[in-house]
């Protein structure tokens, strides 16, 4: 099947409410004007408009992320990335599970130069206008301190797509000043003292007041943040983003939230599209390259 | 194939994919010694399994046989026995 540029290919069979909610949000998504291709086995999703690329079903999220891509016979997540790869400018979304997600984007598409494990960046609208870039929100939990260094460099190329020409960079820490934190914070701040933007440890309220252009945490701790903020909704408005960008691989790739409903997932789909026309994979990679 | 030409193909690419200085020693243990996880494991097994594709050996690692390796060894170990008949 080809898939034109600007298409985006959605993991049918990623999200607790898989299939029929990515099915439903999918849907909504293409009255929008999204171009959308489905991807998961034909006779599990029922009657559908959209074109659909068959595939085997869903991996299992009891079992290590690159495991699990192993145990099922051509899982939606791995064909969907696949198609991504063979048809540049297209962008994949799941609400699966985002270790396979990063897993599977890693095999398909590659990761850039550099970057050991992708991490996963969200937009953090702030109360006042504009985003702050937190990362990494999920991928990977426990990374060396060495790791913070490439999320940042990739985190300044990320803000640069979103038009901050020279970002700013900030350590998440209990505190701002030097020696704070744990084993980590304090491995991860030697290592960036001295990195492009770097201006040292962030207290959480920097992600809403504006004062620094990029946030990197591990991604346990990014993912206890975002996870709190979008718990208090109010706090953050409603124009957050319903889906997070996998960077540092090849290509576009979101994942949206394994519960994300049906208005959610065509949120997310949006959001795929503008960054796939945009070439967000593109621009970030060429300015994560400018910088190493 | 033998161990050691296994051991040739496996080598080189954990060296690529973990970033390591040298090839990894065969008792070395995956997680605790050389920092892999689960996906390092998968991309350097999908690596050697299109070499040996290159080769015209067709494998495919089961997920069982992957959740059962700790070491270097071990990963050999998987590749031999998944070998068929007639390349062992």
């Amino acid at each position: 099947m080809t898939i034109a540029p600007g298409a985006v290919v959605v993991d049918a069979m990623g999200g607790d409410l898989a299939p029929g909610a990515v099915l439903e949000g999918a849907a909504k998504a293409a009255e929008q004007g999204a171009d959308v291709v489905l991807c998961g086995p034909m006779a599990e999703l029922g009657p559908t408009e959209l074109p659909v690329l068959e595939s085997g079903g869903a991996v299992a999220m009891d079992q290590p992320a690159a495991i699990a891509l192993r145990a099922v016979e051509a899982p939606s997540i791995r064909v969907a990335a696949r198609a991504v790869a063979a048809n540049p400018g297209t962008a994949l979304l799941s609400a699966g599970s985002t270790g396979a997600t990063v897993a599977a984007a890693v095999l398909e598409l590659g990761r850039l130069p550099g970057v050991r494990r992708p991490p996963v960046a969200a937009r953090i609208p702030r109360p006042g206008g504009g985003h702050t870039v937190l990362l990494d929100v999920g991928a990977d939990p426990d990374p060396e301190p060495a790791a913070l260094v490439g999320h940042a460099a990739l985190g300044r190329g990320f803000a640069r797509t979103m038009g901050v020409t020279n970002p700013t960079v900030g350590l998440l820490n209990i505190g701002t000043e030097t020696g704070k934190g744990n084993a980590l914070a304090r491995a991860a701040a030697a290592a960036l003292e001295g990195q492009p933007g770097f201006v040292g440890n962030v207290e959480p309220g920097a992600l809403l007041d504006g004062s620094v252009d990029v946030v990197v945490t591990d991604g346990f701790s990014g993912n206890v943040v975002i996870k709190t903020l979008e718990a208090v909704d109010t706090t953050t408005g409603s124009d957050r983003d319903r889906a997070a960008h996998v960077l540092g691989v090849r290509g576009t790739v979101l994942v949206a939230h394994g519960s994300a409903d049906a208005d959610q997932i065509a949120h997310a789909i949006m959001l795929a599209a503008e960054s796939a026309r945009q070439g967000m994979d593109r621009l970030t990679a060429d300015a994560f390259e400018t910088q190493r | 194939m033998t161990g050691d030409e296994i051991y040739s193909l496996l080598a080189p690419r954990l060296q690529a994919v973990l970033a390591l200085d040298g090839p990894p020693a065969r008792q070395a243990r995956l997680s605790e010694d050389l920092r892999a996880d689960s996906l390092d494991l998968l991309e350097v097994v999908e690596a050697v399994e299109a070499d040996l594709a290159a080769r015209g050996i067709v494998i495919q690692l089961p997920a069982e046989a992957l959740q059962r390796v700790r070491t270097v060894d071990d990963a050999v170990e998987a590749v031999m026995e998944n070998l068929p008949g007639g390349a062992r």
